[in-house]
């Protein structure tokens, strides 16, 4: 493409964001004084009003208990609850509507899977692979199962630009475990792993393989034929635009035929006697109680505003800011990324350190120039106590947000740099 | 005022990052370990990574303090904090020790003026306006409470004169 030609699509591209930010009430406001630059999108993603609209519209016009009572209201609101299944079910290519569970988030979803699949499944000795930039939550329930059942952990290391390092993985792999636990895209470095050839890989060990979308689902498309058809995908509603306490698991036929319920109670049997009880069918029999029913029609709403701006726009935006951000960033001499350099196969989330100014100060400037970032270990301890960090601070982006913000983030960065000079 | 329209407000680094502060941060007084503490404790804040291990050593009466240490990695109100506080602590004794470690922690918290802090400490009060960084300034001091408290020959102490009042 010709300089000109590149301007001008830049230019479009900005205004199109433009327009994109109309949709999000919350980056209107301003905080100390400046503009909001909300750069924390990988902790929890901003609603866009036709998300809020249709949780108003939920409660104030159809709110009743799903799947339980003949009413109106109640037949209402169980329509408008599982007319979201077939929305994810298409949102990331699954095969049917009994494969999407819904739950309150990732982390739910990864604990039921080690409940409800993992407990069942996997026995003394067996193994499982997860990698050095997991989040707590695909890591923790894996470190518990694994000391109650006496099975061994084996976590693949990542290479000197913090990249998963594939042999190493598949030496892992080599070792014939059951069960492979991924996040498809770091929460810290920012890196996109090469999701497919990892789960065929996984599969041709003869391991299940669940995937971490958290993360990713938000930045590019998501569809499971195109991830290798891995046995379990989890990701969360909060990250994608929709409200929290709602995610999804979205396990395959097969391993679904291997799972026992996760919790009981009401919504999941079918009948109860004093003395035996049949439970309920996939995936109702993985969504024991009430569930957050307003919580998963918001995110029907934000599936539906993502598809409205579509995927291919997403990515073209957010490649643009990622390479803008990455430019800005490593320009700053004392700063050091935690991540990769390279711009293939990666996201706009960044961490860093500033040479002599720890995380959380930096935080609190960047905080008075109105800059939302995170100061912290991100739920990723293992990674940082590996590359001996204490904690790192993450600027975290979205298509939403505007080159005028890196700046903004730049300037708060070189006023820190007065203070602790 | 609402909560918005108050953090709408301009915030003023300049109260929290006053040039003590900043002074401790980059020469941290009694930074370091000590090689026969009698009492020491490791502090750790989950949120931010902020790490600090005090140490402290008594007079054989264990009444008074004669040596005094901190380390570890946190930000600087965090270092700034520990190093003041073992500033505080030359020569104290272990009573004014934990007089001291209430104040500071009631001051922080509201519960206290503000003028009940002298010295350097003073420099510490504009942290109370960033509520999130209020937990850095006391992780040493919560520390350096639970090494008096864990330590045996204080506990040991202290129950005999609990017995003694019992009499």
């Amino acid at each position: 493409m010709s300089m000109a030609k590149k301007e001008v699509s830049s230019r479009m591209k900005s205004l199109e964001v433009e327009k994109i930010r109309d949709d999000f009430p919350i980056l209107k406001r301003k905080v100390n004084g400046r503009a909001l630059a909300y750069l924390d999108n990988a902790a929890s993603m901003q609603k866009p009003q036709v998300v809020l609209n249709q949780i108003q519209e939920f409660y104030s016009q159809h709110y009743s208990n799903v799947h339980r009572s003949g009413h109106t209201l109640s037949v209402e609101a169980t329509d408008l609850y599982e007319a979201v299944r077939p929305k994810v079910k298409n949102f990331i290519g699954a095969g049917s509507n009994e494969e999407i569970i819904f739950t309150k988030g990732t982390t739910e979803a990864i604990n039921l899977v080690a409940h409800s699949w993992a407990r069942q499944q996997l026995k003394e000795g067996d193994r499982i692979v997860i990698s050095r930039m997991e989040h707590h939550a695909n890591f923790v329930p894996w470190q518990v199962l694994a000391k109650e059942l006496k099975l061994q952990v084996d976590i693949a290391e990542l290479d000197e630009d913090f990249r998963l390092n594939l042999d190493d993985y598949k030496k892992l792999l080599a070792r014939g475990p059951k069960l492979v636990a991924l996040s498809m895209m770091s929460n810290v470095l920012g890196g996109i792993n090469p999701v497919k050839e990892l789960t065929d890989l996984a599969h041709e060990a003869g391991a299940v393989i669940l995937l971490d979308g958290a993360q990713f689902v938000i930045h590019q498309q998501t569809k499971l034929e195109q991830l290798g058809q891995p046995d379990f995908l989890v990701f969360s509603s909060h990250k994608i635009g929709g409200p929290s306490g709602t995610g999804v698991l979205n396990a395959s036929k097969k391993r679904l035929g291997e799972m026992s319920p996760y919790q009981y109670g009401g919504d999941m049997i079918l009948e109860v006697r004093d003395d035996r009880i049949t439970f309920n069918e996939p995936p109702h029999m993985f969504e024991a109680g009430t569930p957050n029913m307003a919580g998963v029609v918001g995110m029907g709403a934000a599936i539906d505003y993502l598809e409205s701006i579509g995927f291919e726009k997403i990515e073209a935006i957010e490649s643009e800011l990622t390479q803008k951000a990455m430019e800005a960033l490593v320009s700053l001499d004392a700063l050091e990324l935690v991540g990769p350099k390279s711009l293939d196969s990666r996201g706009p989330v960044f961490s860093f350190v500033i040479k002599g100014i720890h995380p959380h100060d930096l935080g609190t400037i960047l905080d008075s120039h109105g800059v939302a970032a995170r100061a912290g270990h991100h739920c990723a301890q293992p990674l940082h106590f590996k590359q001996k960090l204490p904690a790192s601070t993450r600027a975290s982006f979205c298509f939403y947000n505007t080159e005028e913000e890196i700046d903004q983030l730049v300037v708060a960065i070189q006023e820190a740099r007065k203070f602790f000079r | 005022m609402s909560l918005n329209e108050e953090r709408n407000n301009p915030v003023n680094l300049g109260a929290l990052y006053q040039d003590i502060i900043l002074d401790h941060q980059k020469d941290p007084r009694h930074f370091g370990k000590l090689e026969e503490p009698d009492m020491q404790a490791e502090g750790f804040n989950p949120m931010c990574g902020d790490r600090v291990s005090v140490q402290v050593k008594l007079d054989d009466d264990h009444k008074m303090v004669v040596g005094q240490a901190f380390s570890g990695e946190g930000c600087s109100i965090c270092m700034a904090s520990a190093s003041m506080m073992t500033e505080e602590l030359e020569g104290a004794s272990v009573e004014h020790t934990l007089a001291q470690i209430k104040n500071f922690r009631e001051v922080m918290q509201g519960l206290k003026p503000e003028t009940s802090l002298d010295g350097d400490l003073e420099a510490l009060v504009g942290v109370k306006k960033f509520p999130v960084r209020i937990k850095c300034a006391l992780l040493p001091w919560t520390t350096l409470k639970s090494a008096i408290d864990e330590c045996p020959v204080i506990k040991q102490y202290k129950e005999q004169s609990k017995k003694d009042q019992d009499k």
